[in-house]
Formats: C-alpha cells, structure tokens, sequence
C-alpha cells in the first residue's frame, strides 16, 4: 500500500501527469471567477474548440516525440480547410470526393516531408518550413486569394450540440482519435520504435529498426490528422478562410511542450499532450472572458508556457 | 651528452579509480625524435596530454630545460614552448586554412584583423620547414593529411621547442608519411625536439632516434633505436600474466562450421575470411582502427560490402541492412553502449524489448502478458540488478546497463553474436559474469565472436583468434599459438 501511495507521489512529478494537476487549478480558478462557466453552450463550444487543436496535436505529438518538429501544421490546416470548403460546394453530395482528395493531399505532403528529411537530408525544421511555403502557395493559386465553397449539411451538424448539449460530432471524433493515438503510442511496436527512433537515432538503427519507415509514417500521420482537422473545420467556419490555420503551428507545440513531451525526444506521449491541449484552449478563452486584450493574453500565455516549462526542468535538475 | 630537454619523474594518474599511468618516469633529448609505443591504452596518450596541460598528474613532477614547472592549462603548456599535434584534428572545418590558423589570437591593427600580416608569418612557417598548402582552401575540402599540415602550421607559428605528435601517421597513406617525415627531419634541422606516438613499428625504426615502450601504465624501458631490432621491440611490449578472471575454455569442440564469411570486402575491409566452428568463440585482435569495428558492422548490416559472402550453416545469406541481420539472426553487441546499444532516456523493458518486438506482436499490437514474461526472464537469466524494469536503463551501473544490451540481442535468439568491446567500462565482476555468458553460450551452439582490444581478453578468452591489419586477417592463431607476442606481430603485419 504505502509503495502504492509513493508510486503516484513519483508519477505526479512527471510532468504528463503534473500538467493535469495544473489543469485541474486552471479549471476551479476559472469555474470560481467567472458565472455560466459551467453552462452547456460555453461547455461545448470549449470542447470543440479543443478537438480541432487536439487532432492537429496528435501528429505533433508523434514528430516532437522523435525529436523533430512540423512547422507545416498550419498551413496544412488552411490547406484542408480551402479544399474542403471549394469541393463541398455546399452539398453532402460531394463529400465522399473532399474525403479521398483530403486524405491523397495529407498523404502527399507528409510523404514530401519524410522524403526531404530522410533522402534529402534536410533538417526536419528547414523541411516543414519550405513544405509549409509551398502548401501555402498551393492553396493560394487555387484560391487566387479569395476563397470560395461552403459547408455542407452533414459537416456542420458535426460541429453543433446535439443531446445533452455539451457533446460535438467533432468532439466524439477527437476522443476515438484520443484513444487510438495513445493505443499505438503505449502498446504499438511502432509506438516503441518511435519512442527509440526518438531517444537514440543511432542505437536505433544498430537494433534494426527501419529509421526511414518510421519517419514517413510519422510526417504522414502529422499532415493527414492537419489537413483532416482543417477539414472539419470547415463546418465550424461555415465557408473556408485563408488565415484559419494561422495559430495552429505555435499552439500545437505549445500543448505538446505543456504536456511534458520533451524536444528532443524519445520521452512523453499523447496523454500529457491532451491537457496541454485542454490548457491552452482554456486559458484563450478565459483571458478573454475577463477581459484581457489580446496583446495581453499573448503575453500571459507565453509567460505561462515559460513557468511550466521551468518547472519541469526543475524535477529534472532534482533527479 | 645530449642535453636533457625534458624530464618527467613519478608521474602518477588515475581516472575515476582507474588507473592510467603508475609512477612513470619520461625523459627527452633535446633534438631528438623520440617514438613511444605500446598498446591501446598503455598510457602513451595520457603522459602527454599531461604534458600539454590537458590533464593534471595526480602526482609526480615536470622538469623543463632543468627547471621545475607546473603545468595546469593548455595555455600555460603552450607559453612553457609545449606543442601537441592531437590525434582528432581540431580545425573549423567551414573556414579557410588562414582562419584556422590564427584563430582566436588574429594579430589586430587599429581593431581589424591584419590579414596581411597573418599572411606574412604563415608564409615564412610554411617555407621554413619546407610545407606547402593553399592557404585560402576551404579546410573541410582539404585531405586528412594536408589538415594535418594545416595543424602542424598551427602550432609552429608559436614557435615551440618540443612537438608532441599523437599518431599522426595513422590516417595517412604511405606517400603522405614520406612527407610527413620529411618536414619532421626539417624541424629536427632547425633544433626542435619531437615526440611521437606511433603503433608502426617500422616507422619506429624510420625516424625515430629513441623508443620508449609503455604498458599497462608503465613504463617499461628507454632504447636507442639502433640498439634494438622488431622482435625485442615486441618483446618489451608484451609479457603478462594471464589474470585468473577468466572460466575454462570450451575443449569440446566439433569441426561443424557454424558461420563463416568469405572475402569480405569494403572501403576499410580487404578479402576478409573466416569460420566459427561450433562450441568455439573466435577472437578478433589487431591495434585500433585496422578494420575491426567495419567488420563487426558489416556481419550486422551496417556497413556496406563491395563484395564477399556470408554463410550461415552452410547457406549463403544477404544482410543489408540491419533489420536484415537480425531477421537472419545475427546479433551484435556493439562497441559503445551510449550511443550505438541503448535509449539511455528510456526505461529498462524498452531497451530489453527493441530488437524482437515482433515476436510478441500480432498486426504491431504488443502482447503485454508475453512481454512480462520475456522482460522478467531476460532480467532473471542474466541476473541483471535493477529495482523496478520501467526505470530508465540510464540509472543502472555500467556492466548491468551492458547486460541490457545484451538482453536486447539475445531476445531474437541469435545463432551468431558478435560482441564488440564486451567488457569496456565496467567492473571485474560484471566482467566474469559476461565471460561466463559468452563461454555458455558457445556451449550452446550459439557461434559466437569476440572483437577486443583487450589483449589478455582475448586469449583467455578465445579457442581461435584472427588478427588484424590494415583490413585483412593476417593470420589465424590457434592454441599454444595464441600468445602476447605472437598476436602483436600480426597486428603490426610481421608474420609469426
């Protein structure tokens, strides 16, 4: 029993788990100082918020977790989103199209990243940036600056409340991908080999893992769950933005650094990410409930990020 | 009488326990070339790094030109006239030969680099002792040995009285040391002292005037070289007593041949052959850097072959990479378990469970009751000594975090292992115990093959040992054969 207790005391200070201990003050602070927290409709539209973050913060997830970054998130997202929106054209008809299209330009992108790292030797950071410029072209020729499409009915049911009123077609989306993202993380021997790649590239290859495989996949991963989020956003968005990705670079990283994923990889997961998610999300939308401008709220969040981030070196300096 | 330049008397050094050099005294003429030699790790390298201020002796003093000094930083090491050329160059591979040569002490004028004047004394270093090289060449561009000029350049322009050159011909070919000795006659010419590492003997007897050898941290003996020839040169290098660490050989030996390999070749591999016949463990020797570790790699698919065959029981198979090696059930056991055998980061079971995933997974799901068997067996077998297995492998002692990598390996059920450097870095117990896994697995019929610089781990270790130079196996030596004196012959290409 009493190694049972001193087993928790040890996992709360890893930081995936202290970051939900961080999470859970945010949340009494927040239920405490601001009245109708806890009402359905902020409920919902707080969760969905998340779901979008949440599934572009799967593949950044996997990518900081074998030491590399995706700067080409955000652009992915607007990428999915102009697609999306201009294949719709409004009709359900046409939605088995905007999947496959979706699906073949997410595949293609993380493919052109994986192949850029790997054979052409390009740091993943320089890689994703260009990737991220050439995506953006892309959506702007097809767009020519302004983008046109619309929602399509089943789309947006996906974003709206139905039953209890709290829970989004998004948001069921998002816990599936929950599960199943930490399933292959946890138990996968490709969520191991990520995990190695990730600790000890060189070790890696000497124990016989397929470095090259485990990058593409990774990179594939990340640009399909993007561009997959851009997509539903969609139906959030009603018709298709060019800026609507915009953020998404910075807070996924952020949510994943929060979470206790280290940098430079082969340490942390999904499940820290999660709250990491869930914290920044939570911290937008209440700063903005009390009023603070945004200026301000860029400010306290990055001096946040800081603090948690000291914090955790700090554990790591005591071990 | 030649004047004594330098003398270093009870020099004493540990690391860590370790001990590296044991009350050794070190004298040097001035005007003379004076080699030292010895194995890997005799403790050549250690006695002058202390010389050049980058180690302090635990003990012991330093005479300069007859005067007493203390020698703490490699600046002070450098003011006393102190130059060392280092094994691993040291140049910024990105700038120019000039950059590199006046780095971080450019002669400044009216607060800007004097580049002229930086031309200037190259120059003259350069025509003094008779170099030649492009000083606007990109280093990184240049060969070793011309960055090894640049490297000699260097230190000159200080004008030193005493060059220490730490292996300096080992990366060279024949034509580049021909011209390394001449520029080395040249300094001689102009009254410098030099001394000099070197693991070939006929360059001892090319350019050296003294010798003195080292062992196991000692000192053995001072020699003119004209005095002496190759074989009392070995002789003073071997001669110990085999330690009682070591369990009996396998005498049951059958001529079945297990594995086998047949001219392998590669870029530092030449026509390399070899069998291991079964209960056997056949030993790899031979002086640093003569094409072991690209042997090793390339048995394990990670170094390339232009040509050659592998044979497992008699059928010929292809390993390409390292998945493929392992699939074919070859194992290695590499030489730096840091970096090339384990996530330091990540915990014990991980490390333990990496190379056979596979083989309790079905569709890439791991069985976790099958993987808790397979982790508190391998942890059991092999009594390796770790509280609790989700611990990362980094917190564990240096010869259980070796039993891990070994535990990876022996997860796929190897039929060949290869271990590289088995027993660097941790203690005699450790050290018995993997001796006594190694012997019980050859017992097995697992073919198992042993690379160490560890002269006497060899032999008391080995059935069979194949030595090495420059790429190729010599010779192989079996049973009484297997001596000091014998393997040191071969690994410096000397037939026995």
């Amino acid at each position: 029993m009493e190694t049972k207790v001193l087993h928790i005391k040890e996992n709360l200070k890893k930081p995936e788990y202290f970051v939900y201990i961080i999470l859970a003050v945010m949340f009494t602070v927040a239920v405490i100082a601001s009245p109708g927290y806890l009402q359905r409709a902020h409920m919902s539209g707080l969760l969905k918020t998340a779901s979008f973050l949440g599934i572009a913060a799967i593949g950044q997830t996997f990518a900081i977790l074998l030491g590399d970054i995706d700067l080409s998130v955000a652009n992915t997202i607007t990428l999915g989103n102009v697609l999306g929106a201009q294949i719709l054209m409004g009709s359900d008809a046409n939605l088995g199209k905007a999947f496959v299209i979706i699906l073949l330009a997410g595949i293609l992108i993380g493919a052109g990243n994986g192949f850029g790292i790997r054979y052409l030797k390009l740091d993943p950071f320089i890689m994703t940036l260009g990737m991220s410029s050439v995506i953006e072209g892309v959506f702007m020729i097809y767009t020519q600056g302004a983008p046109k499409g619309k929602t399509s009915p089943f789309m947006s049911s996906l974003c709206r409340s139905a039953g209890t009123g709290v829970v989004t077609g998004v948001f069921l989306i998002w816990i599936v991908l929950v599960v199943i993202a930490i399933f292959v993380m946890k138990k996968t021997t490709f969520g191991r080999n990520v995990f190695a790649v990730g600790a000890n590239k060189t070790a890696a290859r000497f124990s016989g893992i397929n470095t090259t495989k485990i990058y593409f996949i990774v990179y594939i991963i990340s640009a399909v769950l993007a561009i997959f989020a851009g997509f539903l956003l969609v139906g959030y968005t009603g018709t298709s933005y060019l800026d609507v990705g915009v953020d998404y670079n910075d807070n996924s990283i952020a949510a994943v650094i929060i979470g206790g994923t280290a940098v430079t990889g082969g340490r942390g997961g999904y499940l820290g990410t999660l709250a990491g998610v869930m914290l920044m999300v939570m911290l937008v939308d209440f700063l903005t409930i009390v009023n603070i401008s945004e200026a301000g709220r860029q400010m306290i969040q990055g001096g946040i990020i800081i603090i948690l981030l000291l914090l955790y070196n700090r554990d790591k300096a005591s071990h | 009488m030649a004047e004594e330049i330098l003398r270093m008397s009870g020099i004493y050094k540990s690391f860590g326990g370790c001990k590296a050099l044991t009350d050794v005294d070190f004298a040097c003429n001035r005007g003379e070339v004076h080699v030292l030699a010895g194995e890997n790790g005799a403790g050549k390298s250690t006695i002058l790094k202390i010389l050049a201020g980058l180690f302090e002796a635990d003990r012991g003093e330093i005479c300069l030109k007859g005067e007493k000094v203390k020698i703490r930083t490699p600046r002070q090491s450098q003011d006393m006239g102190i130059a060392m050329v280092f094994q691993e160059l040291t140049l910024v591979g990105e700038m120019t030969v000039e950059e590199n040569l006046f780095l971080n002490m450019e002669p400044v004028r009216f607060g800007v680099v004097d580049r002229k004047k930086i031309r200037r004394q190259a120059e003259t270093v350069m025509e003094q002792y008779g170099i030649t090289i492009d000083l606007d060449a990109i280093v990184c561009r240049l060969t070793v040995a011309q960055q090894q000029m640049v490297e000699i350049i260097k230190i000159l322009l200080h004008d030193p009285e005493l060059i220490i050159l730490d292996e300096p011909t080992s990366a060279l070919a024949r034509k580049e040391v021909e011209k390394l000795f001449q520029i080395v006659r040249n300094l001689i010419e102009k009254g410098k002292t030099i001394i000099f590492i070197s693991h070939r003997l006929e360059e001892v007897f090319e350019i050296g005037d003294r010798v003195t050898v080292f062992k196991d941290g000692e000192r053995v003996d001072t020699k003119l070289v004209s005095e002496i020839d190759t074989d009392e040169l070995i002789r003073m290098m071997v001669g110990r007593s085999l330690q009682n660490i070591f369990p009996p050989k396998n005498t049951q030996i059958t001529e079945e041949v297990l594995f086998e390999v047949k001219e392998l070749t590669g870029k530092a591999l030449q026509q390399v052959s070899f069998a291991v016949r079964k209960g056997e463990i056949l030993g790899i020797a031979g002086l640093q850097g003569h094409g072991q570790t690209e042997l090793m790699n390339a048995i394990s698919g990670l170094y390339p072959l232009e040509k050659g065959e592998i044979r497992m029981k008699g059928r010929e198979i292809k390993v390409k990479n390292a998945k493929a090696a392992l699939k074919n059930k070859i194992a290695l056991v590499p030489s730096d378990r840091k970096t090339e055998g384990l996530m330091l980061g990540l915990p014990v079971r991980d490390n333990l469970a990496l190379c056979s995933l596979g083989r309790r997974a079905r569709m890439g799901v791991i069985s976790a009751s099958k993987e808790k068997a397979y982790i508190d067996h391998s942890v059991k077998s092999l009594s390796i000594k770790v509280f609790n297995v989700n611990n990362p492998v980094a917190s564990l002692s240096g010869g259980n975090q070796q039993k891990v990598v070994l535990g990876k390996e022996l997860g796929i059920d190897p039929d060949v292992i290869l271990f590289h450097e088995p027993t660097r870095g941790i203690d005699v117990e450790a050290k018995n115990e993997f001796y006594n896994i190694m012997k019980n697995l050859a017992k097995q019929g697992t073919a198992v093959i042993m690379c160490s610089s560890d002269m006497m781990e060899v032999i008391g270790m080995s059935n069979r040992v194949a030595v090495m130079y420059e790429g190729a196996v010599t010779q192989i030596l079996e049973g009484e054969d297997i001596t000091e004196e014998n393997i040191m012959r071969c690994a410096m290409g000397i037939s026995v």
